[in-house]
């Protein structure tokens, strides 16, 4: 579904990802895994679009989306949830959501009741603003608005950072839920032990580079990578 | 006596709500832009002066005022577009400097352009028949066009908060002002939703000087002249704040409503005074974000 072979960027002069590759499939789950700094963040904006790569090739479903901004790339049918979640203050949730609908605003009523499916925590919270909601709320929003579009490929940057237990685990089972439904789902995350729970395949990065490949168990097994790459 | 004091007062009245009107007016697009799109205009009442410019050209071959307020702020946006695609949509990231910058200069080159064009000396341009009479209120005689401006800046105002805050094009637009990468993430392309926005800031400038020509004429140093006025609604409102310019450019109406009545030599301070009343216990402007 979603390949990436040897990318490349640069933010100025520091070239941030020196040779990222990797694939993410229908109804996986997969991981991208590393210190602060590897360039797991760098890489999804490359993948989004926000950020265009000097060298490498990113393809959907065989079609090239290297370098095409990112609206072109989220009508082609990836969804997008940053780190900072980036929900809009002043906008309802529910104008919020209708947010992740670009194209016919007629979809926006189904798409919302699909999306609450997911959260029934947003149904009582839909006129509320989006500055008011709790860090865990605001998670599900951003992802929510992601959804919204029915997104082939999801790319999710460190959902759990600084949540709740009880909801980290509601946030990775939705995950999965959402796998199980076809998504493709990449998730950008900091700690072993989620990753090992949600994904179907780990990659690990470090110093702007992919440099494991591997189920959790692999990596679980794997001291030397564990040691040198993860492990504070 | 008390009719005079009545009718005075009914005067100062009218030429507050006047000046409140044409104040919000040419400052309401460059506030627009600013809130929305962060990018500081100081070519932004040039605009304003073309609208009065081209007015007079097309009041003058059409003979129809009404003809001129349809045409000339269209005409006016659509160079606008031109100019953000080939200009200003180059530095919506590089900073206010580099903004004001082009700006400044930008407003130098028309108004070099509008001299050859249109030479140096000053136009009147005559309102509609149906706008040029006068009133009696209470003893005082007004002018119909004044009455005019204050509704059109009625209709001004609710044409833009129906805009902004009951369309879903004004959802986007508000949401683009806070992350438009998180806007472009999710399928709308920025790039126009901006294009747009600066359309309508100039179609506004322009509007404001095509309603400004009748009462004033139109003259080289019309940018000149609005352009303080404009910033100090902005700045003393907190800039990027719609409601923030309203309001000031109403405290600058009384000011200079009433202080033209009773204090005619000193008008010309009056803006300045609100300006420094209002930064003295707020810095950031009346509605001006904190980080500003």
């Amino acid at each position: 579904m979603l390949r990436v072979e040897h990318l490349q960027a640069r933010y100025g002069r520091s070239q941030i990802l020196q040779d990222v590759s990797l694939h993410s499939g229908a109804s996986e789950v997969v991981c991208l895994l590393g210190r602060n700094g590897a360039g797991k963040s760098t890489t999804l904006k490359c993948l989004m679009g926000l950020l265009v790569p000097n060298a490498g090739a990113v393809s959907l479903d065989g079609a090239a989306i290297t370098g095409l901004p990112a609206y072109a790339i989220a009508r082609r049918g990836i969804g997008y949830v940053p780190e900072e979640r980036l929900i809009f203050p002043k906008l309802t949730v529910a104008e919020n959501l209708s947010m992740g609908i670009w194209h016919d605003r007629s979809q926006v009523p189904a798409s919302i009741d699909r999306v609450l499916g997911y959260f029934p925590r947003l149904k009582e919270k839909l006129r509320a603003r989006g500055n008011t909601l709790s860090g865990g709320e605001q998670q599900m929003l951003s992802i929510g608005r992601a959804l919204m579009a029915e997104p082939r490929v999801l790319l999710v940057d460190e959902p759990t950072e600084g949540l709740a237990p009880v909801i980290v685990q509601a946030l990775e089972r939705t995950l999965l839920a959402l796998a199980a439904s076809g998504t493709s789902v990449l998730v950008v995350e900091s700690k072993l032990a989620v990753a090992s729970r949600i994904a179907a395949r780990i990659y690990v990065m470090a110093k702007g580079k992919t440099v494991f490949h591997g189920k959790p168990d692999d990596l679980q097994d794997n001291h030397e990578i564990r040691r040198e790459f993860l492990e504070v | 006596m008390s009719s005079h004091v009545a009718s005075l007062l009914v005067a100062g009245s009218l030429d507050a709500l006047t000046y409140w009107s044409l104040a919000f007016m040419v400052a309401a697009g460059l506030t627009v832009v600013f809130g929305m799109l962060g990018f500081l205009n100081a070519a932004h009442t040039s605009f304003y002066m073309l609208g009065g410019y081209v007015a007079y050209t097309v009041a003058g071959a059409t003979g129809s005022f009404w003809a001129a307020l349809l045409l000339a702020p269209l005409l006016v946006a659509v160079t606008g577009v031109i100019l953000e695609r080939l200009l200003f949509a180059k530095l919506y990231r590089a900073g206010h400097a580099s903004q004001l910058l082009l700006t400044i200069g930008l407003a130098y080159v028309i108004a070099e352009a509008s001299k050859l064009v249109w030479g140096d000396s000053a136009f009147a341009v005559a309102p509609p028949p149906s706008l040029a009479g006068r009133i009696t209120v209470l003893g005082a005689t007004l002018p119909v066009y004044h009455l005019f401006i204050i509704g059109a800046a009625m209709v001004l105002v609710c044409v833009i908060a129906a805009l902004l805050l009951g369309t879903r094009l004004g959802m986007v637009i508000r949401a683009a002002s806070v992350h438009p990468e998180m806007v472009g993430a999710l399928g709308f392309k920025v790039r126009d939703i901006y294009t747009l926005v600066f359309a309508v800031g100039l179609y506004l400038a322009a509007f404001a000087g095509v309603v400004m020509a009748p009462l004033e004429g139109v003259y080289p140093a019309m940018a000149d002249d609005a352009l303080v006025q404009a910033f100090i609604v902005v700045v003393a409102g907190g800039l990027g704040s719609l409601p923030g310019a309203f309001i000031v450019a109403g405290l600058l109406g009384l000011v200079q409503g009433f202080g033209s009545v009773f204090f005619s030599a000193y008008a010309m301070f009056f803006p300045f005074t609100v300006l420094g009343g209002v930064l003295l216990f707020r810095p950031v402007g009346l509605f001006g974000a904190k980080s500003a």
